[in-house]
């Protein structure tokens, strides 16, 4: 790879990142943070560009496999990848990480609100750790995407990332009493009181909720959790 | 440049036929990892190049012990004090390697910094909702490893040709700052880049019921968890949230997973092989693996 190929990727990558972290389409890939990190970076990408331009001393190869850095940029163009959905959930479908494990007696009592608004991962930890004792005679909304499984069931959906979407995973909650079946991936939000005992135990099924109202929704801006 | 144009051009007919849930969850993973590594690389590339152009062979030699058999530990040591992600530790390394300091020394170091920083033992408490004897066990298990392959490099690895070898650069100062940046960008890029595609890959394909499947018994516990640590390539900082998902496999599959992830991984492998040539990535990559595995299961019999 020559030296004007050399500023020309520098620049390209350089400038992706500037503009994913001036955007909000970073939050399809990386938590919120990442985007200060991102933009500096693009800032020295830029500046290591210029500085080859502007030197005047002898050419500098650069390996053949440097070309595949403007692969993810191509791939960008090309697919322009949604947030993980469906597909990812139901292949990986397991438990969620911010696992309080023997902590049980730590979960905060429910906020006000009627429905209260709850994370998905919020509503399954407190179904399975507290005996779902805080979730008890309430009404709760969620929000997440639509996943099925072989069975028929269909699940309110999140995914949790702790860095960037490689190491998500999924959270579920199954809905139940819905006349509407959305199809995968749709938004919805789901407001409806927890089945009692669903979800309570390690091995048992993903906690369910009795919906009495599914309403789509946009996607947030946050896609995860 | 007429590659560039022609995609933006062919964007608007592609898009729509290129729309493939796993080709789509492919895409975002593989995105994702990219833009999570670039500002590590980058910082770390510029580490490197200071160390390259600002600090002279004399000093470094002054920083570190004089018997790389004593610097391989205090190079562990000093992993912890460095936060850094495996992508930033390979040009550091590499910068290390080119200003003179034993290449066991720099592996060393290049092992242990992702590992054993304070970033990733926090996560790692959190993550298993407390549990001392998992950080413990890994911040053991971990340092063992990169103290271990460090000297067996001392000791057996005088034969093997390294290309990133002194004598590969020559200007100092800002020009040469410059130079040794954008050298290592373009280089350690590329394969990091080929790291991700695979790591993505076997993230949004493998159905994670072919792992479970495995989970009962001890042995094929300890080997999967080892492959797929290698396999998807996962940041250091996050990957005990992943670990602590994984409840079917026992404490000390979690624990292999967790070592081996941040000591070698695909992208690693790539970014090696890349920086230091085929000669040195054949003989380190699967030594890592094995010295890491074994260093983890002794961690999790004595310590979980």
């Amino acid at each position: 790879m020559n030296q004007q190929a050399q500023a020309l990727l520098l620049v390209v990558v350089g400038a992706f990142a500037i503009r994913l972290g001036w955007t909000d389409e970073h939050l399809v890939y990386v938590r919120d943070w990442v985007r200060w990190p991102l933009m500096a970076a693009g800032l020295v990408l830029l500046a290591l560009a210029a500085g080859l331009v502007l030197s005047q001393h002898q050419e500098q190869a650069a390996p053949r496999t440097a070309w595949l850095l403007f692969a993810p940029f191509v791939v960008l163009l090309l697919v322009s990848p949604p947030p993980l959905g469906a597909d990812f959930a139901e292949r990986t479908a397991s438990t969620p990480y911010r696992d309080p494990g023997r902590a049980v007696s730590g979960l905060r009592p429910l906020p006000d609100g009627d429905p209260v608004r709850l994370d998905v991962a919020d509503f399954y930890v407190r179904a399975r750790y507290d005996a779902g004792a805080s979730l008890v005679g309430r009404r709760v909304e969620l929000t997440g995407f639509v996943s099925h499984d072989p069975d028929g069931a269909w699940y309110v959906t999140r995914f949790q990332i702790a860095c960037c979407a490689a190491d998500a995973v999924a959270v579920r909650v199954r809905v139940d009493g819905s006349e509407w079946s959305p199809a995968r991936d749709v938004w919805v939000n789901v407001v409806g009181t927890w089945v009692d005992g669903s979800g309570v135990t390690r091995r048992s099924a993903a906690p369910a909720i009795d919906a009495e109202s599914v309403e789509p929704t946009d996607v947030p801006r946050h896609p995860y959790e | 440049m007429a590659g560039l144009v022609l995609i933006a051009l062919a964007q608007r007919w592609l898009v729509p036929r290129l729309d493939f849930p796993a080709l789509q969850t492919w895409s975002t993973i593989f995105v994702a990892m990219v833009l999570q590594a670039l500002p590590f690389l980058v910082g770390g590339v510029l580490l490197a190049a200071l160390i390259s152009a600002f600090v002279t062979e004399e000093r470094l030699r002054r920083m570190t012990p004089r018997s790389p058999w004593l610097g391989v530990p205090a190079a562990g040591a000093a992993g912890i004090a460095l936060p850094g992600c495996e992508c930033a530790s390979v040009p550091v390394a590499a910068g290390l390697v080119r200003r003179g300091v034993a290449p066991a020394v720099a592996f060393t170091f290049m092992l242990a910094a992702p590992a054993v920083n304070p970033v990733v033992l926090v996560s790692t408490a959190v993550a298993f909702s407390g549990r001392t004897d998992m950080v413990a066990a890994r911040f053991a298990a971990s340092m063992a490893t990169a103290v271990a392959v460090g000297w067996w490099w001392q000791w057996r690895g005088h034969a093997v040709p390294l290309t990133s070898g002194a004598g590969h650069q020559h200007a100092t100062g800002w020009r040469g700052f410059a130079d040794s940046a954008r050298h290592d960008v373009v280089h350690a890029g590329g394969f990091l880049v080929a790291g991700a595609a695979i790591a993505a890959a076997v993230s949004a394909l493998l159905p994670r019921q072919l792992l479970d499947a495995v989970s009962g018994s001890a042995v094929l516990a300890v080997l999967a968890l080892a492959t797929f640590a290698f396999v998807v390539a996962m940041c250091s900082e996050a990957d005990a949230f992943v670990a602590a998902s994984l409840t079917m496999f026992s404490d000390t599959a979690k624990l292999v997973f967790l070592v081996v992830g941040p000591a070698m991984d695909v992208k690693l492998a790539a970014m090696g092989a890349g920086t230091f040539g085929s000669g040195f990535a054949v003989r380190f990559v699967p030594a890592v693996l094995v010295v890491a595995t074994s260093a983890a299961v002794i961690a999790g019999a004595v310590l979980l």
